[in-house]
């Protein structure tokens, strides 16, 4: 009881009942709102993660008893303690089962997040992308083109000598374009240039800084399942944003879908290699993963839809975030 | 121009409903452990409900009020589960504002009563004697009021706390009338 009662257990609960709170209204209005451009998308989504963490503390400051007992019996909609102290059939405390929700997110967080990307940024520390291959005047004079169009300076290009399909934007300062030898010899000049605008698309996004900066936000929610699950949709947000850039450099989505196609299919071709144990769940779970937002990806590109032009109305981004505010302030 | 203005209006009626909708779940689903938690902390008309329907055979009630406090109090809250706690809030006779707060609780819960308003600074704190136990009077401003005083101390397994918008020499007088 006196643990209910402390600051921190009292933050750790808060924020996941307005993360849940936010992100059952957000997701309700981005479809009342009929909100299908993904940049508009990302600007709702992206408050399921600023809101929850930012709430506790503000409405502490605003009323220095809104944890207090009379607030949580008399005034709030709903009162998670009256959850915590229940005993399902006088065996299993719901405090029990809620406290393994989130250990299990945070392990999740740990072995599905952190560590692959400490052993990521060791790995490029070791492997600077040198120059396997000079990149081909073909490819330098598509990257100058499309970067023009994009108002940007033209990006440094390095190839590397791996039979896989593989295309990344390198930095989150200094840009580069990383590209595999596998990749030019699998794709035709068409796709190749879609991949590579898709890539600039990131680079005009800032997407590397913008991944960095919600990836802080969601580390310090490590806790919290839905903060799991919101930070995955805003990082595939950002992928259908770059598709649509892509698309309006090229205006070939279906070239970009045979693209991504070729990607996906290499991934399958992965997975049938991949031997038996713990390795192949886990890698299982993650080419799953990869593979549906790869497969949503193809599909919007085969019926795509224009979105350019039409205008974000803050008003109704104000509105939903007013009475998320304010409904969170009546759940304790 | 016609039908816009009706695709507006639709969207913005289904927004309210949802939110609507997002309310009345949020009751629900904080009624729904009370339905069948019936020892959890919810509220009382009268000391004797309380008595009666926890089984709580000792409840502590000052015999002594002074005239501006009104009797019975405004709010009772108790719980059985999971420990022992009864509170009861009095209010003034004239303004019927806050003026006494009584908590019961189980002394081995570690409970400590919090002030109704946000504690401002605690004046000073002494040691008092309250028909022979020991007790902790606490002299503080609160804010808003210039006097929001806390009297505890332990009787017959429970920690007793009298929380008060009153002169110490009154917290004293009611807390040795609890028998």
């Amino acid at each position: 009881m006196w643990l209910l009662n402390s600051l921190s257990v009292m933050y750790v609960v808060q924020t996941f009942l307005h993360s849940l709170v936010a992100i059952l209204i957000i997701e309700r209005a981005i479809r009342i709102w009929d909100i299908r451009n993904p940049v508009n998308q990302f600007r709702y989504r992206l408050m399921t993660l600023i809101l929850p963490i930012s709430m506790f503390p503000l409405y502490n400051l605003i009323n220095m008893n809104r944890n207090s007992m009379y607030f949580r019996e008399e005034r709030a909609l709903f009162n998670m303690h009256r959850w915590l102290t229940v005993e399902l059939w006088d065996i299993i405390p719901v405090s029990t089962i809620f406290m393994l929700l989130l250990i299990v997110t945070s392990g999740v967080f740990f072995f599905q997040e952190l560590i692959p990307i400490f052993r990521d940024l060791s790995a490029r520390g070791k492997d600077n992308f040198s120059d396997d291959h000079p990149s081909s005047a073909d490819i330098d004079s598509m990257v100058t083109e499309l970067s023009r169009s994009l108002g940007i300076e033209k990006p440094p290009v390095s190839i590397i000598d791996n039979e896989n399909p593989v295309i990344l934007t390198a930095g989150s300062n200094r840009h580069s374009i990383v590209l595999s030898s596998g990749l030019i010899k699998l794709l035709d000049r068409e796709q190749l240039r879609s991949a590579i605008a898709h890539e600039l698309a990131h680079i005009v996004r800032m997407s590397n800084a913008t991944t960095w900066i919600i990836f802080i936000i969601r580390a310090l929610m490590f806790f919290n399942p839905i903060v799991l699950i919101v930070f995955r949709r805003i990082v595939q947000d950002d992928e259908h944003i770059c598709d649509d850039i892509t698309v309006s450099l090229t205006k070939k989505p279906l070239v970009l879908a045979s693209t991504l196609k070729i990607f996906y299919s290499s991934l399958y071709e992965k997975k049938a290699s991949l031997m038996g144990g713990i390795t192949f769940l886990k890698d299982g779970l993650e080419n799953h993963s990869h593979d549906l937002l790869l497969k949503e990806r193809i599909a919007r590109l085969e019926n795509w839809e224009d979105y350019q032009g039409k205008e974000f109305d803050w008003g109704r981004l104000i509105l939903t975030t007013g009475v998320i505010i304010i409904i969170n302030y009546f759940v304790v | 121009m016609g039908n816009s203005l009706k695709t507006k209006l639709r969207m913005f009626f289904t927004f309210a409903m949802t939110i609507l909708a997002t309310v009345l779940v949020l009751k629900l689903l904080n009624w729904i452990p009370l339905s069948f938690q019936k020892e959890d902390m919810r509220k009382y008309k009268t000391v004797e409900d309380v008595k009666t329907k926890l089984k709580i055979p000792k409840i502590y009630v000052p015999a002594y009020f002074p005239e501006h406090i009104r009797w019975p109090p405004a709010e009772i809250f108790a719980q059985k589960k999971p420990s022992v706690m009864i509170i009861m809030h009095f209010t003034h006779t004239d303004t019927q504002s806050f003026a006494l707060s009584i908590y019961q609780v189980d002394s081995k819960a570690h409970f400590e009563p919090p002030f109704r308003t946000g504690i401002l600074y605690i004046k000073k704190e002494s040691t008092v004697f309250v028909n022979g136990r020991e007790g902790k009077l606490t002299l503080a401003v609160c804010s808003g009021i210039e006097r929001c005083n806390r009297l505890s101390w332990n009787e017959g397994g429970y920690s007793l706390t009298l929380i008060a918008y009153d002169s110490p020499e009154n917290i004293l007088k009611m807390a040795k009338s609890m028998l």
